[in-house]
């Protein structure tokens, strides 16, 4: 079997275009590798082989005619299932399913027209309610890494199929974490673009004011080749943003030397020391690269983190009150308990947290963005848990141990800002990764930095083939 | 002029431990809903009438109160901050203009 895995997407495209492997063969070791890993992660909810190689033969024969679809012609990509597909019920993690899609979503439609091939639905967190993987209705994801590690979630099998090389790259969304907590578990990358850069119609509603998709990958340049195909206005997301969209790929050559690396030390002090110390490997690599390293303050962390709450609670509760009302019952236990602590939290808190917002993200835009053009911030709060560890099911303890997984990852969503998470360097052993966090809209800088960090920290496979 | 002011006793005062004393008007019941009756409001604390139509159990109903009074904390002091005029569209605004330094 030919390993595809250490190709990126934009590379695999070039390769299919030029002919020197077919759609055909590229989506047939995608199934082969995605099964492994299924086996190993539980990554998948939905194989659609049949599908995908039917697309792969057409995407040949298109390119024999000298008519490659798009960019991303004839390439095999397999996304979180939670996005409309015509004719298809998304699963949305859940028991509990909408009605078959009466079309796509727009973030699959930009794909399609791309030419990219979707070979799988993969899994998620329960209505992608969920920061650690864990899934009590569908089952629970396993870190390709080490099975008996989380994967992170929700985006838990867009992670696991990246990073165990089965799919170069692929959708996942984040309302408190859920691209860069999968991403730094299983050790690739995310990036969670600017709120609105990016439609959400189509995808399922978690809590719109903060929902937020985007795509987890090994290579920044799949990262910036696909933001540029999946952003802009959108008539059928009226929050998706009309700002231009620079081309990333072009940008990904342009100069960090200079750029100032915030650090907030006492934000970070916040973590487990072994993470402080991840901080410190990575900003000593971007120091390197010839990033100025400053300090930089956030407003009051926790604070943040409670109006963050405040937003999505009852948000996520409003969109859940006719299934909680009449099918209670078959929710999972820990997205059950979620979604009824909505309901006990005051419309006037809800409205006093929307209407703070922008006045929080002014203070950090002139506060923390004032000496530092990116922030650097950890993911996780704590070395990689195992499964066992984060077992809260519903329990009274789930506040507190989902709020400490998300805990530095959820205030940013309140702030709308973009995140790239960049990989530690594993040296052997397990993985972990670490954010870095852009002025609205500045993607490109993000990609830039990250790009030159892969120089020094290449992309890794969890689980190449051998010989 | 003969302006009828309600009487002090038809403004009844709930205690909510994380936001302190506020005046209330007496409840009205919505007739066809589960929430809790008339009755009800007249004799329980107001607290306890909070997602009465959720079916939960008690250890949990517990805790989803303790987590929203903590977080209600926090709402409490950020609502003396925010100027007057603040809208909700303020985040997309500042989020456009927020593109450069």
């Amino acid at each position: 079997m030919t390993d595809l895995a250490a190709h990126s997407a934009r590379s695999l495209a070039q390769a299919i275009r030029d002919k020197e492997i077919s759609s055909l063969e590229a989506t047939q070791v995608a199934i082969k590798r995605l099964e492994a890993c299924h086996e190993l992660t539980h990554c998948t909810i939905a194989l659609e082989a049949d599908e995908a190689l039917a697309g792969a033969r057409a995407a040949d024969a298109d390119i024999a005619k000298g008519n490659a679809k798009g960019p991303l012609a004839g390439v095999p990509l397999a996304h979180k299932d939670m996005f409309d597909r015509a004719g298809k019920t998304a699963s949305w993690g859940a028991k509990l399913r909408g009605k078959p899609a009466t079309a796509d979503a727009t973030a699959i439609a930009r794909y399609k027209a791309s030419g990219a091939l979707q070979i799988a639905a993969l899994h998620l967190a329960e209505f992608a309610y969920g920061p650690t993987g864990h899934n009590y209705v569908l089952g629970h994801a396993r870190n390709p890494w080490d099975t008996t590690r989380i994967t992170g979630g929700s985006s838990a099998g867009t992670a696991a199929a990246v990073a165990y090389g089965a799919i170069p790259a692929g959708l996942g969304s984040d309302t408190g974490g859920s691209l860069r907590l999968p991403a730094a578990c299983c050790g690739v990358i995310s990036i969670k673009p600017t709120w609105g850069r990016v439609s959400r119609a189509g995808a399922m509603p978690l809590s719109p004011a903060l929902d937020t998709v985007g795509v987890i990958a090994r290579h920044v340049e799949d990262l910036a080749l696909m933001l540029g195909i999946l952003a802009g206005p959108d008539p059928r997301d009226p929050a998706a943003s009309g700002m231009p969209v620079p081309d990333y790929i072009a940008r990904l050559g342009d100069p960090v030397k200079g750029l100032r690396l915030g650090v907030d030390e006492a934000v970070v002090g916040e973590a487990h020391p072994q993470v402080q110390g991840m901080v410190e490997q990575v900003a000593g690599i971007l120091g390197k690269l010839g990033l100025r390293r400053t300090s930089c303050r956030f407003p009051d962390w926790q604070t943040l983190d409670h109006l963050v709450q405040l937003v999505q609670f009852p948000d996520a509760s409003a969109a859940h009150t006719n299934f909680l009302r009449t099918r209670g019952d078959e929710y999972g236990p820990q997205v059950r308990a979620r979604v009824e602590t909505g309901h006990f939290i005051s419309a006037v808190d809800h409205l006093t947290a929307v209407r703070a917002r922008g006045m929080f993200l002014e203070r950090t835009l002139k506060e923390t963005f004032r000496d530092a053009d990116i922030a650097i911030l950890p993911i996780l709060a704590d070395p990689l848990p195992t499964i066992a560890e984060l077992d809260v099911s519903g329990g009274p303890q789930v506040q507190a141990a989902t709020g400490r997984v998300v805990k530095f990852t959820r205030p940013i969503n309140y702030l709308g800002l973009p995140t790239l998470t960049l990989p530690i360097p594993r040296n052997g052993g397990l993985p972990n990764g670490i954010q870095l966090i852009a002025r609205p809209y500045a993607e490109a800088q993000l990609f830039a930095v990250g790009q030159a960090y892969q120089r020094e920290v290449p992309p890794e496979i969890a689980r190449p083939l051998k010989g | 002029l003969n302006i009828k002011r309600p009487s002090p006793l038809a403004v009844r005062h709930i205690v909510c431990p994380a936001r302190g004393v506020y005046p209330r008007v007496p409840q009205i019941s919505h007739p066809g809903t589960d929430m809790a009756s008339s009755k009800d409001s007249e004799t329980a604390p107001a607290g306890d009438d909070i997602a009465a139509y959720i079916d939960m159990p008690s250890e949990r109903r517990a805790a989803a109160k303790a987590h929203a009074a903590m977080l209600a904390r926090t709402a409490d002091r950020v609502a003396r901050e925010i100027p007057f005029g603040a809208d909700v569209d303020d985040f997309r605004r500042v989020l456009t203009q927020g593109t450069k330094p």
